[in-house]
């Protein structure tokens, strides 16, 4: 069994060096597919595979990098399949011959997986579990043909990576190793840097991680440094052997094999365990620095216990300086969350993390629960909305296990999940999650037998969680015990208790401790007052993290203040910037407001809507509010605003952007007259469908006219780009829309429309069909059957108008 | 003849405002619009990655087909920009997703800013373009060449399907992370492959 910790204790392995310029040089066409040659040319891999064993190379990587069947051309007569079983027994073989050869010493062979050749969605076009299972079928062979371990490397999206660590761990039981492409500002493609790549790959249990291509070994030294601090398992590192260049028409690299040697005895001591070359790097290569660092004994590899979440750029660690976690997407209690989730209103949810973003939380959590909804569909693609818009991490937060496991296994990164307590129930649905798909998870202490009313009592359950998630293989700095904070006003003791509890916990168990805080003011007037004085008591006790209301000034004042008096503030900075933000004393805050839009206040909403004042519309429109009724201020304020805009961008006076800042200033008027209108008053226009269809990625246009809809009355349901047929025709179907817009950019995406209003036709619907984007005409929209072409937003919204009679 | 690989600073890049401008069909004076572009610019600049690969291929005019390093074409106009040169660069230019975040982050909580800073990165991978032209100038004419207007897929008849083709031939999945869907669209959105001719004296 390949269990590098062990291997590695008091030596360093080495990995293998390079294929492809190895395959090149015995005759290997550019643009020829590397991986079929372990059906060709099987003795050409095996010699590759025989000079890496005896230049000293423990880990021998099959040539399979590029054999998973997203990848591999599904034309001709050599499967995926076949590859991958060649690739491995190939290994298997040249290990064998070697031994009988009489060279002696411990060989691994290790299934390589590397990219699928596409970006993952959102970004790119690959659904993540089309990506998973091209993966767990590749392990499946790759176990079965005998490979001792999974290599993953050369990923350059940490989702990818994901779904290959996932796939390897649903179609095999191997060892896995995963190595990341950095650039030379340590971070990867897309944009994640080491610290978010071991923590997403650590959490899922990896055997150890490292760094591959891409780099030369002088830049891989220089990102050794976050790789020791971080890394809780072995490191392998696999440099290039230098940038590739043309030197008299021969392409060489610059790092000689001496050179590369002296590096990667400096790569060792600087905190990896095993190394190796990718490409350009040969037997010699490999050769050398076997010797190089035959006598080096690695770092020892220990448990950094440090509490770390991630996103898909950063890691966030819980550890001495107490963090927030912004509590606003949870509809408990909030009118207006729950409005946008009952009406699939994604905007408003992406709004909230930004703005809770802006104020300096380092977590948000994202709780979506409605008995009226589907949990599992919204909480997953809430989650996946919100990692689009912004780069903190999430705190997956549901009672439901199957709503957390989904949302689990989309994320991108390393989740905190909310929450696991002490019943058996809890205990057996949550902590296997967090072991398959990594997490910190928030511990309650409560179980069968309710909260018990003393710290000791506390603490004895999150002692029961603690074992319970370290006999199956979880870290205990993977779980934060959250010992509940209590309405003091019910029982005078709760406080005190919760706040024992904070110490005694993190005393004796060695783990971090969060609190939901503001339950303790329940039922007391001036809440925020108590609230914050509880929340500093609970920081100077240990609270390691904070469920919180970031929009809270009083909450931000007290964190503030924390950080500044116990030595974790540098230079004050944080503080200052924050106190300079604050209102002057005998200046209200809606003072400052009003006196930068003075200008524009003369014109009125009217103005601020013309205008595009986004901010200034919203306030303006809550003054008129309070002395006139919502329906007066929308239709003899925001829509004639809005019509004296749009007749202005259809004579060409007003450009695009100002259509959309004007089109934005009246959404935000529009959310505060809604507020105050009933329920069924002020009823929808009609329901609209909106996409941009398969295989098309790009949206700005149907956002724009989704906008636009909006702001003129109509329901709109948008589903997305890259949106298949038949999703369409069900979402038309189910929400009786009158009206069909479908947008394409590209002519390799006008096939897509025509099928999709083919479908749409003969499902019944009678529905119009809109269609626009960039490179449709009147021609084509005729050619694919819709019945109208629009040549911009506004003319949707006026053909809306005209298809609902109103 | 290998792959060279460039990478730039996006602050480095002369964004044309008044292209931008264009691009979001602007024709008149709209300092609103204005202000708001250059001040969402930084943000685009931090966002940027721009990274670049090219080659230089043979090329072969075979009766009314052209064969550059095995991208084929009887697009006229191609034949016409690369008329009595005897071999060619293919490039591929990006600005990578990191662009594509930002413009799609935008197009979700404010679609003004979205629509500007789209026009902001098609000014911005054109300069880049010019850029690498001015690269590939260099170097031809420091051995006394010249070299053509660059001229892209998708237009005067030169397939779109090629640019598939140019982007293999350089490996900018591996290189520059430039990737195709399979409707042959680019990610990053704001990329760009081209075909630059060499004329030998």
């Amino acid at each position: 069994m390949f269990d590098i910790k062990s291997l590695t204790e008091n030596r360093v392995i080495l990995f293998d060096g390079g294929m492809g310029t190895m395959l090149q040089e015995m005759g290997l066409l550019p643009g020829e597919v590397p991986e079929k040659w372990n059906i060709l040319y099987p003795e050409r891999i095996r010699s590759v595979h025989r000079k890496y064993i005896e230049a000293g190379s423990t880990v021998i990587t099959a040539n399979t990098f590029g054999g998973c069947r997203i990848k591999f051309p599904a034309d001709g007569d050599i499967s995926s399949a076949d590859v991958i079983k060649a690739g491995v027994r190939l290994v298997r073989e040249a290990i064998a011959e070697a031994e009988a050869d009489g060279i002696t010493g411990e060989r691994f062979a290790a299934l390589d997986m590397g990219p699928t050749g596409h970006l993952l969605k959102p970004l790119g076009d690959l659904d993540f579990e089309d990506a998973v299972a091209a993966y767990t079928e590749m392990a499946r062979i790759g176990e079965a043909a005998g490979a001792d371990l999974i290599l993953i490397e050369t990923m350059n999206d940490s989702l990818e990576t994901k779904a290959a660590i996932l796939g390897a761990k649903e179609g095999s039981s191997l060892p896995i190793v995963v190595t990341n492409v950095y650039d030379d500002t340590g971070r990867t493609m897309t944009g994640a840097d080491p610290g978010a790549m071991i923590a997403l790959a650590e959490g899922m249990g990896v055997a150890a991680v490292g760094m591959n291509c891409g780099l030369g070994p002088d830049s891989m030294l220089k990102l050794m440094t976050a790789f020791a601090e971080n890394a809780s398992v072995p490191v392998v590192v696999n440099p290039n052997a230098g940038i590739p260049r043309t030197e008299n028409g021969v392409t060489v690299f610059d790092v000689t094999p001496a050179e590369f040697a002296k590096y990667m005895r400096d790569i060792v001591l600087a905190g990896a365990s095993a190394v190796g070359g990718c490409c350009g790097t040969t037997p010699e290569h490999i050769k050398l620095t076997a010797e190089a660092v035959k006598d080096i004994v690695p770092h020892s590899v220990k448990d950094k216990g440090k509490c770390v979440v991630s996103s898909a750029t950063h890691a966030v660690e819980i550890g001495d300086a107490p963090i927030l976690i912004g509590e606003r997407i949870n509809p408990t209690g909030k009118a207006k969350l729950k409005a946008a989730l009952r009406e699939n209103n994604m905007t408003y949810i992406l709004g909230e993390a930004v703005a809770q973003a802006e104020k300096g939380v380092h977590i948000l959590d994202v709780n979506t629960g409605l008995p009226e909804i589907d949990e599992v569909k919204t909480l997953s693609s809430a989650v996946a909305e919100i990692q689009g818009v912004t780069d903190l991490p999430l705190q997956i937060d549901t009672s439901d296990p199957e709503a957390m496991a989904a949302a689990m296994r989309i994320y991108n990164g390393k989740p905190m999940v909310n929450s696991v307590n002490g019943k058996a129930e809890s205990m057996e649905a949550v902590l296997p999650l967090v072991k398959k798909y990594g997490g910190v998870v928030i511990a309650l202490t409560l179980d069968e037998s309710g909260i018990p009313e003393t710290a000791e009592g506390r603490l004895a359950i999150a002692r029961k969680i603690v074992e319970y998630a370290e006999k199956l293989g979880i870290s205990r700095k993977d779980i934060i015990a959250d010992p509940l904070a209590m309405a003091v006003s019910s029982d005078p003791r709760a406080a005190k208790v919760t706040l024992d509890s904070i110490e005694l916990i993190r005393r004796e168990l060695g783990i971090g401790v969060s609190l939901g805080v503001s339950n303790v003011s329940f039922g007391l007037p001036a809440r925020e007052v108590v609230t914050a004085s509880f929340f500093t008591m609970a920081l100077a006790r240990g609270l390691g993290a904070a469920i919180m209301n970031p929009y809270s000034v009083e909450m931000m004042k007290a964190y503030r203040s924390f950080l500044a008096l116990n030595g974790m503030d540098d230079g004050f900075a944080g503080y200052i910037s924050f106190a300079e933000g604050l209102p002057k004393p005998g200046e209200t805050q809606s003072a400052v407001k009003t006196n930068t839009a003075n200008s524009a206040n003369a014109e009125g909403l009217h103005g601020a809507i013309i205008k595009g004042m986004r901010e200034l519309a919203g306030t303006l429109a809550a003054e008129s509010l309070c002395t006139r009724s919502p329906l007066d201020v929308i239709n003899e304020e925001i829509i004639p605003a809005l019509d004296e805009v749009g007749k202005g961008f259809e004579k060409g006076t007003v450009f695009l952007p100002q259509l959309l800042m004007s089109a934005e200033a009246a959404t935000a008027a529009f959310a505060e007259a809604k507020a105050r209108i009933p329920k069924n008053e002020g009823a929808s226009k009609g329901n609209v469908v909106i996409a941009t269809v398969k295989g098309d990625i790009h949206d700005i246009g149907k956002n724009i006219v989704r906008v636009l809809l909006e702001n003129y009355g109509y329901n709109v349901v948008d589903l997305g780009k890259d949106v298949s047929p038949e999703n369409i025709v069900t979402a038309v179907a189910e929400s009786g829309a009158g009206l069909v817009g479908l947008s394409a950019l590209m002519t390799t995406t006008v096939p897509a429309m025509a099928e999709t209003i083919k479908q749409l036709r003969e499902s019944g619907s009678a529905a119009k069909i809109v269609v626009g984007g960039a490179v449709l005409t009147k021609e084509y929209a005729d050619m694919v059957g819709a019945d109208k072409y629009a040549k911009d937003a506004m003319d949707t919204v006026r053909y809306a108008a005209e298809v609902f009679g109103n | 003849m290998s792959v060279t690989l460039l990478a730039f600073d996006a602050n480095d890049l002369r964004v044309s405002m008044s292209d931008a401008m264009r691009y979001m069909g602007v024709s008149g004076d709209a300092p609103d619009v204005k202000t708001i572009a250059e001040n969402l610019l930084p943000e685009l600049c931090y966002a940027a990655k721009p990274k670049v690969c090219f080659r230089e291929l043979e090329m072969v005019f075979d009766g009314d087909r052209l064969n550059v390093g095995g991208i084929r074409t009887n697009s006229e106009a191609l034949m016409k920009n690369l008329e009595g040169c005897a071999s060619a660069y293919v490039f591929a230019a990006t600005l990578g997703v990191g662009t594509d975040r930002l413009i799609s982050r935008y197009s979700k909580l404010e679609t003004s800013k979205a629509v500007i800073l789209g026009a902001l990165g098609s000014a911005m991978i054109e300069s880049l373009c010019d850029e690498v032209c001015a690269v590939l100038e260099r170097e031809q004419q420091s051995i006394g060449n010249f070299i053509k207007p660059r001229f892209s897929p998708g237009y005067g008849g030169f397939e779109l399907t090629a640019q598939r083709e140019i982007a293999d031939i350089l490996e900018t999945e591996k290189r520059i992370g430039l990737y195709f869907t399979d409707s042959l669209m680019m990610i990053p959105e704001k990329s760009v492959t081209a075909v630059v001719g060499i004329y030998k004296k």
